[in-house]
């Protein structure tokens, strides 16, 4: 018998396909972006402040740093399997990269935090301002200020390693070059199209966060 | 946790295994980082002078490589090339890729650190009567090179960590091998969590090993 797919070429509605794909991307970078962010600001301060936190959680920061997200995203999959909390693959990936994220954003607010002057510190302090007040009104500002490019860094590495939660079943950009691929063969196409748009992801991130940028060292 | 019972036993006994797997991801890291400088040194010069082919290259390549996956770059080398009857091994293929995304950081890695040696430095030493080369050889590059150790060392550990994607091109280095240990017995959270183990000793050891060479060349920092 004579068989061919329906849809074998590209075909237009593939273009869709690939944007809602990017859209997953993004979903999934946003949502951790934004879980590494709330958790790693104070995480970095208090490993700033304190000798204890930063003994105690500078093993975790080195383990994220220095296992591939791959090896850390197959532990967290077993693992959540083995607790009976199987979670979707967006939530799973949300988990591990939101958690390297989450050490990233402490390094970063750290080193942002003790490169204020502290001088400044001291004059928020005899100006009358409590400890609280002068992290909240002087030390936190300038930190996340200067912080904000390494920042910006981070999270574009975070559009990128989001590729590698398509391995577990969530259909981001990489995912559905792969699936496109398979069907239509046709591979420098598909892949060269799939990296213009991370390429285009990553630019429009960078043009955005410079413009940012700018307006605040005004 | 749920009634799961730990097996280390049976999964140290693939532990000979892994260690196989752990020299191929070192020698992976290794020849992609000495691919990395031996093509990016050039082309991070070209950039700098700013004019030519070769500087628009380099600056293509730098924004391709950074702004796209490292797994995109592994598939698009693996089955890209397999498209156009290029069957190469995984293991070429992903040293293939690592090289890529290895000259891409490590051109504005060199770039930014060119950018440090005062460019007056390389005009006296052209008045002195050196060539072009020499002047970067004996004069820029041992300033240079100092200046970057430390951001071509955090290269390193980011293209040892890159190699775990030959996993998915069917490569049994660090990562594959544990993959393949797991499928046959059956403890896959015991033996990714060793595989993790040696890839943090391995990167402990890489930094160590920098500490010392550095510490050698330069002096305590």
């Amino acid at each position: 018998m004579h068989y061919t797919a329906a849809w074998q070429q590209l075909h237009w509605s593939d273009a869709l396909y690939v944007l809602v794909a990017s859209l997953r991307t993004l979903q999934l970078t946003f949502m951790s972006v934004l879980l590494g962010t709330l958790l790693g600001i104070p995480l970095g301060v208090l490993r700033a402040l304190s000798p204890v936190v930063r003994v105690l959680s500078s093993p975790l920061v080195d383990v994220v740093r220095s296992v591939p997200m791959i090896i850390q995203l197959i532990i967290l999959d077993t693992c959540l399997s083995i607790s009976g909390w199987p979670l979707s693959a967006f939530q799973l990936g949300t988990l591990a990269l939101g958690a390297w994220m989450t050490m990233v954003t402490a390094e970063i607010v750290r080193g942002a935090y003790e490169a204020v002057a502290p001088g400044l510190r001291r004059v928020a302090r005899s100006l009358g301002m409590s400890s609280w007040q002068e992290l909240r009104v002087v030390s936190l500002p300038l930190a996340l200020r200067g912080g904000f490019p390494a920042w910006v860094g981070a999270a574009l590495c975070l559009v990128k390693d989001s590729a590698l939660v398509g391995i577990f079943g969530y259909v981001e950009l990489t995912k559905a070059g792969q699936i496109l691929n398979a069907r239509t063969h046709h591979t420098f196409l598909v892949l060269g199209g799939i990296g213009a748009t991370y390429f285009f992801i990553c630019h429009v991130i960078t043009f955005c966060t410079r413009r940012i940028e700018r307006r605040m060292a005004e | 946790m749920s009634d799961y019972h730990f097996h280390w036993v049976m999964a140290l006994r693939d532990l000979p295994s892994l260690l196989q797997g752990a020299v191929v991801t070192l020698q992976l890291t290794i020849l992609s980082m000495i691919i990395g400088v031996g093509v990016s040194v050039p082309l991070a010069v070209m950039r700098w002078q700013g004019r030519g082919v070769w500087s628009g290259v380099a600056g293509a390549w730098v924004d391709v490589a950074r702004n796209t996956p490292v797994l995109l770059q592994v598939y698009a080398v693996y089955f890209g090339l397999g498209a156009y009857g290029f069957n190469i091994s995984s293991y070429a293929a992903t040293l293939l890729a690592i090289s890529f995304n290895n000259i891409g950081y490590l051109i504005e890695i060199f770039r930014g650190g060119l950018a440090t040696v005062p460019r007056y430095q390389y005009i006296s030493g052209r008045s002195l009567g050196m060539s072009a080369t020499q002047a970067y050889a004996y004069i820029v590059w041992p300033q240079l090179l100092r200046i970057v150790f430390y951001s071509v060392m955090t290269q390193m550990i980011w293209a040892m960590l890159n190699t775990s994607l030959g996993l998915l091109i069917g490569l049994r280095e660090l990562a594959g091998a544990a993959e393949q240990a797991q499928s046959v017995n059956y403890r896959t959270l015991e033996t990714f969590a060793m595989a993790a183990l040696l890839y943090y000793l391995m990167a402990k050891l890489l930094i160590l090993g920098a500490e010392l060479l550095y510490a050698r060349l330069y002096g305590r920092r």
